[in-house]
């Protein structure tokens, strides 16, 4: 339990509020001066929150998510996806996030492209190339969640190659580690809608420990961007401690009065470098994932 | 000691700092020489060896190079490394007495004073040892170190760890003694966790090793946490026996006009050393009476 006032909605909610006021950004097919890739990714990170946020009654009915909703339902239409989807084995997780949301918030027109990706899933290789474990988990965790069929091994053998299921040491983990570990977490636990029941009482208390430790290593080094992840995937093992407490009460201090969250790598911005896009760069991704902390922190609907 | 790794690793240690020994009896005296001393006496006492070859021959050394020196020739020295170097000179048996007259004027001035800093305690536990002072049991530790606290020292900068380092030092005598009266313990333990991770993890290997023995101290030492940062420190450690992959860095070093075996290698050996002996064995500590008495 969070003490009164410790709300980690609201985190979302202000979180939310910054990225409908910076929803331009979001769009790949816009001129910019970041990469298209980047666009790409920072889009289906979005529309995976989206995602999220459609699960709780408070945070679906926000007038700015029917917004974003409705910029993601026009950017649907471009041909872009419907191409990348046939000719790029890496579109289809985005593409199938893209689905599986519009589906959630019955936005689906006749661009819908459901039939097609289960074709492609059926019959080409993107289910039996070679990903990283946790990535293997996301691709499981978006067919699952969009209600597609697939051939993928289970959560639970899926898990065993994680870097977490291998108890890593703590000292030797970089950065791309520790997200592994918290993206291993949300998808193994449908972000805190479900229980990881293959995993015994005290695989969950030592995961537990280290995840609190490394909240802690990433609060001290004021990177809320894997703070925020960190005490989300506290949540997806259905714990809570006296640190995550501590993690929110720093991590609201930490929320501008827009929204924003600042991100680890906004200080390496050189001066010319401070404008709204490149802001924006350096400071969606902690924004997304703090708001994504306070959807899992919030009861569910 | 229970953990075959960590036995092999101070023996590999050991004879890493003999081998810097021999060419410290060439030299003259400095603090360097003590920091040895401590690094081969630690070793010994943690492997729970007899033979006492390492310390001793250092200590006929150091004696002859203080012999004619005044205390002013170590007056820039640490003065918790004199008092232990006093002890162990005096405990392999000869005569130091630069070190004894410093240590008698540090008792001395401590006991113009009824309580003792928490900076002080560790010198105060040895003046005891050494018979020039009573035992320190009038300690004032700060009793603020709470949750609250801990949260702060936990983003706070070196200078906060090293003072949250001195009150559990005092506190617990060198982890000699069971501290139970800590309010938070348990919050203030996590958050050395938390900073022996972050240190190891950023490669302060200094600031690890410290931040392991205090993690020792503040208990239990079977901790993941505490495995995996020995784990660590030891896979630091060279084939020759000392602590640090730092021979990348081996030019800037000399451009600096830094011996990388002194100035380096040495006192992050005899760190990494003393954290590995105390965090491996609860029943080791450096300031207690069975590791200080032959």
């Amino acid at each position: 339990m969070l003490p009164a006032g410790m709300v980690p909605s609201a985190v979302a909610e202000r979180s939310v509020r910054w990225i409908h006021d910076n929803l331009g950004y979001f769009d790949p097919f816009a001129k910019s001066s970041i990469s298209q890739d980047l666009r790409h990714k920072a889009l289906a990170e979005l529309v995976l929150l989206c995602l999220l946020l459609r699960r709780h009654e408070n945070f679906r009915s926000l007038p700015e998510i029917r917004d974003v909703m409705a910029f993601v339902a026009g950017l649907n239409e471009n041909a872009f996806f419907e191409a990348s989807l046939c000719r790029w084995n890496d579109a289809l997780v985005p593409v199938l996030i893209l689905a599986a949301t519009l589906e959630a918030y019955g936005l689906t027109s006749e661009n819908n492209r459901r039939q097609m990706i289960q074709r492609i899933v059926r019959h080409s290789n993107v289910c039996i190339i070679e990903r990283v474990p946790y990535r293997q988990l996301e691709l499981r965790h978006i067919l699952d969640a969009g209600g597609f069929a697939h051939g993928l091994p289970s959560y639970r053998e899926l898990w065993s190659r994680t870097l977490l299921a291998h108890r890593p040491n703590l000292m030797f983990l970089s950065d791309d580690d520790v997200y592994s570990i918290t993206h291993a977490l949300f998808y193994v636990s449908d972000f805190a809608a479900r229980s990881i029941d293959f995993l015994s009482p005290q695989e969950v208390e030592h995961i537990h420990e280290a995840v609190t430790h490394l909240l802690g290593v990433y609060i001290r080094r004021k990177n809320w961007d894997l703070a925020a992840e960190l005490l989300a995937a506290e949540k997806c093992l259905g714990r809570t401690s006296r640190h995550s407490v501590m993690g929110w009460r720093l991590l609201m201090e930490a929320q501008q009065a827009d929204g924003r969250m600042d991100g680890p790598y906004l200080k390496k911005l050189a001066d010319n470098e401070r404008d709204a896009e490149h802001l924006f760069d350096a400071c969606y991704h902690t924004t997304l994932v703090s708001a994504l902390a306070g959807v899992v922190w919030s009861r569910r609907s | 000691m229970q953990n075959g790794e960590i036995v092999r690793s101070l023996h590999a240690a050991e004879t890493w700092l003999r081998g810097l020994s021999v060419v410290l009896r060439q030299r003259n005296f400095s603090e360097r020489s003590l920091q040895c001393l401590l690094g081969l006496w630690v070793c010994e006492r943690a492997l729970d060896q007899t033979r006492r070859d390492g310390p001793r021959e250092l200590a006929a050394i150091i004696s002859k190079q203080l012999a004619p020196l005044q205390e002013a020739a170590i007056s820039s020295c640490d003065s918790k490394l004199l008092l232990l170097a006093l002890y162990i000179v005096r405990k392999c048996g000869y005569p130091a007495h630069a070190l004894e007259s410093y240590g008698r004027k540090v008792a001395g001035a401590f006991r113009q004073y009824a309580a003792t800093h928490d900076d002080h305690v560790g010198e105060r536990i040895v003046l005891a040892r050494l018979g020039l002072s009573n035992y320190p049991c009038n300690i004032a530790v700060d009793p603020s170190v709470t949750h609250a606290a801990a949260h702060d020292v936990l983003r706070g900068d070196l200078e906060a760890i090293r003072n949250l380092y001195a009150r559990i030092c005092a506190a617990t005598h060198f982890g000699t003694q069971e501290c139970r009266w800590f309010r938070g313990r348990g919050q203030i333990a996590f958050v050395i966790r938390v900073l022996l991770i972050d240190a190891l993890n950023s490669y302060d290997l200094a600031t690890g090793a410290m931040l392991l023995r205090l993690a020792a101290y503040l208990g239990p030492t079977n901790e993941a946490v505490l495995r995996d940062a020995q784990s660590f420190l030891r896979l630091q450690q060279l084939s020759d026996g000392r602590f640090g992959q730092y021979d990348l860095h081996a030019e800037a070093l000399r451009d600096a006009g830094l011996d990388a075996s002194l100035d380096l290698y040495l006192p992050l050996t005899v760190s990494c050393v003393w954290a590995l002996a105390e965090s491996a064995n609860p029943g080791f500590r450096l300031f207690s009476l069975s590791s200080l008495q032959l």
